[in-house]
């Protein structure tokens, strides 16, 4: 349970910091000969995006799967052995 | 205890305070993807000396909303059909529905963060014998948080570095071994999971590829540590449609050797 606050704390904290922070953004794009940068951006802010998202993933689906793995061997070592 | 609570209620309140802010200010913004995954497991012998081996197909569905150019919120829906075969003949189906919320706000052109709810219901049925089977449920909740630092190189090169921290409640049902007629007491597990990802990608001008490698630290009662190495490519065909494909492998995992194949279609509205 506690664990389970701390958890919920350290989400609402990154999301309240963002606020905090968000003023200091900063541009470096400079336009490049083809005047591609927006391309570009697209394609970097897709890719960090992707990567967010394959972090959720691995989290997520490794876990399960893991966690249902240890159950299924705990029951045929333990009981059914 | 009380004092963390009034605080951790206080940053959760600023939270939706700042999400609905936002919300006043929408872009608008639809992005759908839908994506297929397949993976195959061999889980080297276990302490009784059987080894197994396990495929999964991984079906999702994701709706992102850019709540602004900074804030966008991502809510997914997987579905998992996993068949396992044990070298002792048990055989176990697994389905696990999983629903997720992310929310990532782009700090600034380096730094994004990001954090994810996820509620995940597992199936498992297994046949030991023709005369024994078990199955039970496995819930869990996944609360996970991170950061990405990016940096572009030359107009072409892409460096992230993304740490995540991860905690993760499961509950395990009760259930009957039938036939057998042996009760099991369900079980409670938290797993609290660190990870480093660093990834390096090409861009040229209508994709991406990239290589990524993770290392995960999981404690659950005892601590485990392992990586995984992902090759991806992505092709923007225009504004709207871009497709996606990877292959991953687990590595560094004494337990187990896996890879993956994934494909994934992506519609801007």
């Amino acid at each position: 349970m506690k664990t389970k606050i701390l958890s919920i704390a350290i989400i609402s904290t990154l999301l309240s910091s963002a606020s905090l922070f968000s003023n200091s953004t900063e541009d470096s794009s400079s336009p490049s000969a083809d005047g591609n940068v927006e391309n570009i951006d697209s394609l970097v802010s897709g890719q960090i995006d992707a990567n967010i998202e394959s972090q959720v993933d691995l989290n997520t689906q490794n876990i399960v799967f893991d966690l249902a793995n240890e159950a299924i061997q705990r029951a045929l070592e333990t009981t059914i052995r | 205890m009380n004092n963390l609570l009034i605080k951790s209620v206080t940053l959760s309140a600023l939270c939706l305070v700042f999400v609905a802010s936002q919300a006043f200010c929408a872009t608008g913004d639809f992005k759908v993807s839908t994506s297929f995954k397949t993976k195959s497991v061999e889980y080297r012998p276990d302490s009784s000396g059987v080894a197994s081996d396990t495929d999964s197909e991984v079906y999702s569905l994701a709706v992102n909303y850019g709540v602004t150019d900074k804030l966008s919120l991502t809510g997914t829906y997987s579905k998992t059909e996993t068949d396992s075969d044990r070298a002792d003949g048990v055989v176990t189906d697994t389905d696990t529905d999983t629903f997720g919320i992310t929310a990532i706000y782009k700090l600034n052109r380096s730094f994004t963060a990001f954090a994810n709810y996820t509620y995940g219901e597992t199936e498992v049925d297994s046949v030991v014998n023709p005369f024994t089977d078990f199955d039970f449920d496995l819930d869990l909740n996944l609360f996970l948080a991170g950061v990405t630092y990016a940096k572009v190189f030359d107009r072409q090169w892409l460096l992230t570095l993304t740490p995540t921290i991860s905690y993760t409640d499961s509950d395990i049902s009760d259930y009957i071994i039938r036939n057998a007629g042996i009760p099991v007491d369900g079980d409670d597990t938290s797993v609290t999971t660190l990870s480093l990802a660093s990834s390096i990608s090409y861009i040229f001008k209508n994709g991406v590829v990239g290589l990524t490698y993770t290392h995960n630290q999981r404690s659950d009662g005892e601590d485990k540590s392992f990586g995984k190495l992902q090759l991806g490519a992505t092709y923007r065909f225009n504004d709207t449609v871009s497709v996606s494909a990877h292959v991953a492998e687990d590595i560094a995992r004494e337990d187990i050797r896996g890879r993956e194949f994934g494909f994934k279609f992506n519609i801007k509205i």
